[in-house]
């Protein structure tokens, strides 16, 4: 198995894609900490307005935790797109180039073939959430300096400078948790369609639509909320409270696990009997 | 020997019955020429083979041992399916450097491109390669695991003439090496060149499965076309072999290739040369038939 | 336009005279706190308002007469604008009316005036120690922001170690659904929606 994922690794690594969804990264990065650079005062000065009616907020405001939190943001859309146009195309490329039969008349078996692609798609999540981290963290924090965040969550909550690193590690676990899911779902779908941008298109189309129907709680959905892998993925906020809710964390790692498990074993099958005729 | 003997195969894609209850073995050591029109289900049967169809029912040995599933030929076989399929964005060696890893083994592949050919572009980016280029890094490919068996699935497909004898060459130097080899084509001269025992399909059945020192005893149509009148001795020669004349000067036989040594030689003698003899194998017969 | 004139100076000498006729006790005040022109100090501050959630801070403060308080400490830190220590120095040094309200032996209630529309604030309801000028409590009404109640705990020196601040302040919202919790109503800010605010200020005199 460590040779077949080896050589997914060097097929994913040698195809330009990655390094692209790479460096746009860095460049969305890039882009908020020069739009914080220039008009970073001027928001949260807006935002906090009510506050400044009673008090005087001392400290440094605008410093590089509060940039990498803002950076987070990009966890609702940007992040998971481009993660699925990677992890979408690393099963439904094989189909495309017509390198399937090439793949699947060697002696690896098809079980052994999936599962490589599939750990090779969690390495590359974990990568991708790796750069996304020091891209957000290590040049705000150089140029802005480092201090206490102001978070609008259920009004505003403070989070101390000291405490900050640890919640946003736990962010990022969390998350990379959340895309390797999001990633199972692509994989199921690229396998089905047999097309990468068929899948990303479903599977962004099922977040957009599913997050926003969340945003705009309408009664019949509040109850299959829960259910919604859209729901889970958001999660990583609580990492922000004051007091994190464990719980309900740890509720949605099993969930998101468990959405994994349940995503390669619908891909598993259907790959198994699948007709390559093509 | 057999090195693979196949029994009752049948396949359907939804309410089209693509192959209906065929039985063939492959003779250990020889070239097979698996032969049709296009659709006639060669390729079916060798995605049956490489396990990228599942066919709906069929026995399968390999070896004179039976085996419980068809996927199990890959591990005495290389494949080339359809059109040759490459990962474009690395070089030739670094596509076999790829599969050879993922088999596990161990081969020159310098060697191996000098084998096919290719030894000048082993650096050359697949996404370069001319077609021609593309179907010997594919045999190429089907030899990383030292098969005892070759199944090449239209790997003419593309060449040019130069290109196509050197594919033949190889064909051959491979099986002089030992490799039983199944060629699939609908390309019927050049398969009559290589192959040892061929194998006609038809709408999914065998139309005809027949060697060649078969096909060499057998009578074939010969056709004959004069252009002087023919003498009396000549005409009576001819009626008496139950010739059927087309024209006056053009007549068909059926007459193995002494006989029409003999015959030719009989003409002359009488007066009579002909000017054309044109021999169309049983093989060459039963393929116009089908596709006609 | 004489008898204008007259009224005027009338009016005048009576504001000087009723300056002139504040009691001992205010005086007194005014001369502990109106006098003391810099305070160098550590601050522990505790936050209670809904809708915030701030951890404790520890600041240092420079307060000067007239002048902004210089703050010092890690972080960001919420000080307020009123009810701290400076505030003393602010209404003794306004021209302004006392008038006593109760006695209650060495405790005495006063109001206090501002007599100057130019101050922040408007009256001051204070509960002091007439022997050690110790202000326990206080109810100072603002131009700009509301009544802030304060209660004050002293040990020797004659300004607070604890203060406890309470007033009214408009509910902390931001009209932002947070996605990952269920049954959330959407909370806009609305004008009316005020609730108590509450800061404990724990004060360690560095110039004592």
């Amino acid at each position: 198995m460590i040779r077949l994922v080896q050589i997914e690794l060097i097929k994913l690594f040698r195809s330009t894609r990655t390094y692209l969804t790479f460096g746009i990264t860095l460049v969305l990065m890039l882009i908020i900490d020069l739009g914080l650079y220039s008009d970073g005062d001027e928001l949260f000065n807006y935002l906090l307005q009510s506050i400044n009616d009673y008090f005087y907020l001392e400290g440094n405001l605008v410093n590089g935790y509060l940039i990498s939190y803002l950076a987070l943001n990009t966890l609702w859309v940007h992040i998971p797109t481009l993660i699925v146009i990677v992890t979408a195309h690393i099963f439904s490329s094989e189909f495309e180039q017509g390198t399937i039969r090439l793949l699947l008349t060697q002696s690896a078996s098809r079980g052994e073939c999936l599962m490589a692609k599939f750990i090779c798609m969690i390495l590359y999540v974990i990568c991708f959430m790796i750069v996304v981290a020091l891209s957000a963290l290590i040049p705000s924090v150089m140029i802005f300096g480092t201090g206490d965040v102001p978070v609008f969550i259920d009004g505003i909550q403070f989070i101390q400078e000291s405490s900050f690193l640890s919640r946003f590690w736990k962010t990022l676990m969390f998350s990379t948790i959340a895309m390797v899911a999001f990633s199972s779902l692509a994989m199921a779908f690229a396998i089905w369609f047999r097309n990468t941008l068929t899948a990303v298109l479903v599977v962004l189309g099922l977040l957009i639509v599913l997050t926003l129907l969340q945003t705009f709680v309408f009664g019949i959905f509040s109850s299959w909320q829960p259910f919604l892998f859209s729901y889970h993925i958001a999660k990583w906020q609580l990492f922000f409270m004051s007091d994190i809710p464990m719980p309900s964390i740890w509720n949605s790692v099993y969930y998101l696990i468990g959405m994994t498990f349940i995503c390669y074993v619908v891909t598993y099958i259907k790959f198994n009997k699948m007709n390559i005729s093509e | 020997m057999n090195i693979l003997e196949v029994e009752n195969l049948s396949l359907a894609y939804g309410k089209q019955q693509v192959l209906d209850d065929i039985s063939f073995e492959f003779k250990k050591g020889k070239i097979i020429g698996l032969l049709g029109p296009n659709g006639a289900g060669k390729s079916s049967i060798l995605k049956v083979l490489a396990g990228l169809v599942f066919a709906d029912s069929g026995k399968l040995k390999i070896n004179n041992q039976s085996q419980t599933e068809f996927h199990k030929v890959k591990s005495i076989t290389g494949f080339h399916i359809d059109s040759p399929s490459f990962y474009p964005f690395l070089s030739a060696k670094e596509n076999l450097y790829l599969l050879m890893k993922m088999n596990q083994k161990q081969i020159d592949i310098d060697v191996l491109l000098r084998k096919v050919g290719l030894e000048n572009v082993g650096s050359k980016k697949v996404r370069f390669f001319s077609t021609g280029m593309k179907q010997r890094l594919a045999i190429a490919q089907t030899l990383l695991r030292s098969p005892e068996l070759l199944i090449l699935d239209e790997p003419f497909n593309g060449l040019d003439p130069n290109g196509f004898q050197d594919l033949i060459d190889l064909i051959q130097k491979l099986n002089a090496e030992g490799i039983t080899i199944v060629v699939s084509s609908h390309l019927l001269n050049e398969l009559e060149q290589l192959a040892e025992h061929f194998i006609l399909l038809h709408h999914g059945k065998i139309a005809l499965d027949i060697s060649k020192k078969e096909l060499q005893k057998s009578k074939n149509k010969v056709e004959f076309n004069f252009i002087s009148e023919l003498t009396e001795a000549s005409i009576q020669l001819l009626n008496d072999k139950k010739a059927e004349f087309i024209s006056e000067n053009r007549l068909i036989l059926k007459l193995n290739p002494k006989e029409v040594e003999q015959l030719v030689l009989a003409l002359v003698h009488n007066g009579n040369s002909p000017v054309k003899v044109e021999t169309l194998t049983l093989l060459q017969e039963k393929y116009l038939e089908i596709t006609v | 336009m004489r008898k204008v004139i007259f009224f005027l100076l009338v009016l005048s000498v009576f504001q000087s005279y009723s300056q002139q006729l504040l009691d001992e006790n205010i005086q007194n005040l005014i001369e502990v706190y109106a006098e003391k022109k810099e305070i160098n100090c550590e601050i522990t501050i505790d936050i209670e308002i809904e809708g915030m959630q701030i951890p404790q801070k520890v600041i240092t403060v420079n307060f000067e007469e007239g002048k902004k308080p210089k703050v010092k400490g890690k972080g960001l830190a919420l000080v307020p604008k009123k009810g701290m220590i400076n505030q003393f120095n602010e209404l003794f040094n306004t021209p302004l009316q006392a008038i006593k309200m109760d006695e209650n032996g060495e405790e005495l209630d006063y109001k206090l005036v501002s007599l100057i529309n130019s101050s922040e604030w408007v009256t001051a309801d204070i509960r002091f120690n007439s022997i050690t000028n110790q202000i326990f409590e206080s109810t100072i009404n603002t131009r700009k922001h509301g009544t802030i109640k304060a209660k004050h705990s002293y040990k020797e020196y004659e300004y607070p170690i604890r203060s406890i601040l309470t007033f009214d302040v408009k509910k902390f919202k931001v009209p932002l659904r947070f996605i990952g919790r269920q049954n959330q109503n959407i909370d806009l800010p609305n004008g009316d929606d005020q609730v108590q605010g509450k800061i404990v200020l724990q004060y360690r005199y560095i110039d004592e």
